[in-house]
């Protein structure tokens, strides 16, 4: 597992680490290890108190990825870390997974991570389970209509989230449904929008929930 | 159901394995945690009692109208002090920032941690033998002690410093390390006021003959104490023993019921 952040002691260096850490897995891999701390530029003998944020980051990545571990959890392991760093993790992570024989289960609120890296989602909002199923169908269940004020009547009914501006609307609407609006803008939705127009005030309660 | 002693099946000594191995693991990142400070912090914790009483020796301490006792008594207490710290060093690293996470994603359950926590426990008690022994070598080389006192009087402080960390242990698992040691303190006050202030409304309420009586037959225990030193160094550190179990299954049923 990796959190948000570090759970090793300040004051142990990098070294003391993988001691401290190896004797828990029967399958813990030195060589494994060592290339992780190069490919991230860790030095054995610096202290975890030295390390930055993201680099604090890596290393608990460079423990979870050197006991050929088929299943990594994260919790929020982008948040705080700058562009770079948070392409180089995804990066990783899609390295992990390529041989199909391990899975990444990671929880954000960086909506363009899951755009880029997950091939399954869990929307979880308000304490409720609102959608857990391939991300790709997530987004194709839904459209994005814009109009002007005048034209929110003609969707009000059939919209999922509504947002509205002093010059227009953004409305979020099921696949099926956007037939039934014409003459208005429908675009595709990200998981942005669909997050955005779901908590909008007044959002209609999603029917998303299926199985996993 | 058939006589002889029963026989453990494979089943039992593979379960019994596993529990040792999981002991062993959450023992050695105690170690490391203890180990924090710098990898010569326990060597030198060790040394600490035999370094200065070498010291005092040499300096003459022996000299002194009192034997150099004072000297002695303040750098045992010393060390005693220093020795309490060492397993607390676990709790304390433990609490650090999201240190207590790390207990959480150990693949050991928390009673095993427990135990491995109380398996450091009686190795710094081994520890505190070492280093009373390595002492007292040093007063005899000098000739400041009896070779025959030695085995009750190391007997007694590694039987001190259990009753010590069996009354400690639950509390850190309770408590942060600070609340702890408040705690204890408290205790230990609390206990002594009123042990102290039963025993002086005992004094003043006890009819003279039947107090004569009592403190006779208190005279007589110790003296009776005193003649066997070996049996009761050796009855007072089971007691220890006993006091640690007792400890560990508290400590056991709070870890377990708390929220990491």
């Amino acid at each position: 597992m990796v959190f948000d952040y570090s759970y090793f002691i300040d004051a142990w260096t990098v070294d003391t680490v993988e001691r401290a850490m190896a004797p828990m897995y029967p399958t813990w891999d030195h060589a494994t290890f060592d290339a992780y701390l190069e490919r991230f530029g860790l030095a054995r003998k610096r202290q975890v108190k030295e390390l930055s944020r993201g680099m604090q980051m890596k290393l608990m990545l460079a423990v979870a990825l050197s006991h050929d571990a088929k299943l990594l959890i994260l919790d929020e392991p982008t948040s705080g870390l700058d562009v770079l760093a948070r392409d180089d993790l995804m990066d990783l992570l899609q390295d992990y997974i390529a041989d199909g024989t391990r899975s990444v289960l990671f929880s954000t609120h960086i909506t363009s991570d899951l755009e880029r890296a997950a091939d399954f989602i869990t929307y979880i909002t308000g304490g409720r389970l609102r959608y857990t199923g391939p991300k790709d169908e997530f987004t194709e269940s839904f459209r994005i209509v814009k109009g002007g004020p005048d034209d929110l009547a003609a969707v009000a009914p059939v919209a999922a989230g509504v947002h509205r501006y002093a010059t227009g609307f953004d409305a979020l609407v099921r696949t099926g449904d956007a037939a039934r609006v014409s003459g208005l803008d429908v675009e595709p939705a990200s998981i942005d929008d669909i997050i955005r127009l779901t908590n909008a005030p007044g959002a209609a309660a999603a029917d998303g929930e299926r199985g996993a | 159901m058939m006589g002889g002693s029963p026989v453990r099946g494979p089943a039992v000594a593979a379960r019994s394995r596993t529990a040792w191995k999981s002991i062993l693991r959450a023992y050695r990142m105690d170690w490391c945690r203890i180990s924090s400070p710098g990898r010569l912090f326990v060597p030198s914790v060790v040394a600490l009692l035999p370094g200065f009483v070498l010291l005092i020796t040499a300096a003459g301490g022996d000299a002194r109208p009192d034997g150099g006792g004072a000297a002695y008594a303040a750098v045992s207490g010393a060390s005693v002090w220093m020795y309490m710290i060492v397993p607390m060093y676990a709790f304390m690293y433990e609490q650090q920032n999201g240190a207590a996470r790390l207990a959480g994603l150990m693949p050991v359950t928390r009673r095993r941690q427990v135990a491995a926590r109380y398996l450091l426990v009686l190795t710094c008690t081994a520890l505190v033998i070492v280093s009373w022994l390595l002492a007292a070598a040093v007063q005899v080389a000098f000739g400041m002690a009896d070779v025959a006192s030695i085995p009750s009087s190391v007997a007694v402080t590694a039987g001190q410093y259990l009753v010590t960390q069996a009354l400690l242990c639950p509390l850190l698992y309770r408590f942060s390390t600070r609340k702890a040691l408040l705690w204890f303190a408290a205790s230990a006050l609390i206990g002594f006021i009123v042990s102290m202030g039963s025993f002086t409304a005992a004094m003043r309420t006890t009819p003279s003959d039947a107090l004569g009586g009592f403190v006779g037959a208190f005279n007589d225990a110790v003296a009776m104490l005193a003649g066997h030193p070996g049996a009761s160094a050796a009855a007072f550190v089971l007691c220890s023993l006993i006091a640690l179990a007792v400890s560990y299954r508290l400590s056991v049923r709070i870890y377990e019921g708390r929220e990491l």
